[in-house]
């Protein structure tokens, strides 16, 4: 892909046609205060996109929206339009759980499912949609573990609780869960917030491979881990209402080397936030 | 099997198994919306009755007059409920102000002290939660009454405080665990002793669930007539003497409905309403106090 056609793209906000997921004019308020304000880009396809910005900027808010997940926060609503490939996500007669089976989630802190065994975790997914057939569950599970760098340490020991696990391998199992039902996107919302710094680099190489399998979507507080990892770059900042505002969007080397606006500039050199 | 084969076996497993999800979650939906009618229709039913049938007593009058024995010649000067109103004010007033501390420093006891014997005094306690109620009134009776040859409204109050201790207990433990290791961790790191770290970190932490089992027990005893009934004998006079007779609302009610007039009987609804109403209120308090404490 031409980079330069990319940025076009992307600056034009409009009608690219590698978007998976298009954000358009997308507001999320609480009790009737906007949290984050018309945002307004494209995640596209088999790239990494990473949301930067400081605290209470609305990172987790915005990519939450992303699996309609907000429906389930009394108060909250989502204005403006998410597609998913073209698809209305908030106005379309698709079942919400059919469109989340699309669109995984990897959170800030490790949570598998704690009664389940390592195995049990990995197919969960797959088992609530229905699938029954073992050799394709044991298919499955050998697969997504092997995408999450698991399968190796764990392919003697899948049938032990997920707590046994590590901080950082029980992340690698909750990326191979979301990865098991061949999700198109991947929202990761600080996945290595909760990592020591090798279990976070284990995480970064595995992002940069997944992203052949799935479009990726991770916000993250760390600027060298955006720089690293990501393709294209969203920078949110808090106005002085407090709500968080999409400064810049553009591929991650606009971003870091030559953002538009002089607060990017200031904030990735950490001058603030 | 390509990712792509994958993918697309997975989407279609998915749809198919979608209406079969979506038509279980229907009929369970279903099932619960009828379990629903079945517990609402009695309630809905009593409501009315007790609205319909007592509404006509709720006056200045009934609420603040002495109850009145009627006469034949006057078989409807039965009076009103404020004896007993202040009755019941006095005799829950002074089980409260008994059973909220002991629970909170009994919960804090068995918090903090780990071994058998809590489990021990906890399976107790669970026991007492399930005796019906007319145990401690006996127990409070052969051990008070019969001892004394008297009858006090603090007698009512100490057979209310076996009836809301355990509830209280019990729920406040369950409060007390419910705070997160890494708070009490945090706490104790600070150098703080164990008895600050109760005091300054889990009670407030636990406050608003402390507070409801605390409205729980009270709104469960505010109806209780049984264990009062034997020990604070009968007073029409509107006293607020607790070391004196007293009537409570419940124990005026199971009077009237043994008494003599029908003129009694009738008023029963309207002592099951006040009855209801004061129960209703404090429910709705204690949920408003929770929201506040929850918030804040
Ligand atoms: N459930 C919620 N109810 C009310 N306000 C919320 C809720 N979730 C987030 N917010 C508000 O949205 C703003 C953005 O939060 P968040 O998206 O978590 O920021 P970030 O992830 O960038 O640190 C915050 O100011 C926060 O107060
Ligand atoms: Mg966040």
């Amino acid at each position: 892909m031409d980079t330069a056609e990319t940025r076009d793209n992307v600056t034009l906000g409009e009608g690219s046609s590698d978007a998976v997921l298009s954000l358009r004019d997308v507001s999320v308020l609480f009790n009737n205060k906007a949290a984050v304000r018309n945002a307004t880009f494209d995640v596209q396809a088999n790239k990494v996109t990473s949301l930067i910005g400081p605290s209470g900027s609305g990172k987790t808010t915005l990519l939450r929206a992303m699996n309609r997940l907000h429906e389930l926060t009394p108060g909250a609503t989502v204005t403006g339009q998410i597609l998913l490939e073209g698809e209305d996500l908030y106005r379309t007669s698709v079942p919400i759980t059919v469109l989340r089976s699309r669109i995984g989630m990897v959170f800030q802190r490790p949570n598998p499912f704690p009664t389940m065994s390592i195995y049990d975790n990995a197919v969960a997914g797959l088992r609530f949609i229905g699938v029954k057939d073992k050799d394709f569950l044991e298919e499955s599970a050998h697969k997504a573990l092997s995408e999450a760098a698991l399968w190796d340490s764990v392919k003697d020991r899948l049938k032990a609780p997920a707590a046994t696990l590590s901080g950082g391998e029980q992340q690698r199992l909750c990326i191979a869960r979301a990865m098991a039902v061949e999700p198109e996107v991947l929202l990761m919302d600080e996945p290595t917030a909760s990592l020591d710094p090798v279990a976070t680099k284990q995480i970064e190489e595995l992002v940069t491979v997944l992203k052949q399998f799935v479009t990726i979507v991770i916000v993250t507080h760390n600027m060298q881990q955006a720089n690293r990892v990501s393709d294209n770059c969203a920078f949110l900042l808090m106005a002085e209402d407090r709500t968080g505002e999409l400064i810049e969007f553009d591929t991650t080397e606009k971003i870091f080397n030559d953002p538009k606006d002089s607060r990017t500039l200031d904030y990735t050199l950490g001058r603030f936030g | 099997m390509s990712s792509q084969e994958r993918r697309e076996f997975i989407r279609t497993t998915s749809a198919k198994s979608y209406r079969r999800r979506a038509l279980s979650s229907r009929v369970f939906t279903a099932l619960l919306v009828i379990a629903l009618l079945i517990a609402f229709v009695p309630l809905a039913s009593i409501l009315q009755n007790v609205v319909g049938h007592g509404i006509r007593y709720i006056t200045w009058h009934f609420l603040t007059t002495s109850q009145q024995l009627p006469s034949i010649t006057n078989t409807n000067g039965i009076g009103g409920i404020g004896n007993a109103l202040a009755g019941t004010a006095v005799v829950d007033l002074i089980a409260v102000l008994i059973s909220i501390p002991t629970a909170i420093v009994l919960a804090m006891a068995m918090f903090e002290i780990k071994g058998r014997w809590v489990v021990a005094v906890r399976t107790a306690m669970e026991t007492f939660i399930g005796l019906p109620s007319i145990v401690f009134g006996v127990f409070t009776y052969v051990s008070l009454v019969v001892t004394t040859h008297q009858y006090h409204a603090y007698f009512g109050s100490l057979a209310l405080c076996f009836i809301m201790i355990p509830v209280m207990t019990i729920n406040a433990l369950a409060a007390l665990q419910s705070v997160p290791d890494t708070l009490i961790e945090a706490g104790l790191s600070l150098g703080l002793r164990p008895s600050r770290v109760m005091l300054h970190i889990i009670l407030p932490a636990a406050r608003a669930r402390v507070f409801t089992g605390v409205f729980l027990a009270f709104s469960r005893a505010v109806g209780e007539t049984a264990p009062i009934l034997f020990v604070i004998g009968a007073s029409t006079l509107p006293g607020f003497n607790p070391s004196g007779q007293a009537t409570t609302l419940p124990t005026l009610m199971w009077s009237y409905l043994i008494g003599a007039y029908p003129s009694q009987r009738e008023a029963c609804w309207g002592i099951a309403l006040v009855l209801m109403v004061t129960v209703l209120f404090f429910n709705v308090l204690s949920r408003i106090f929770v929201a506040r404490t929850q918030r804040s």
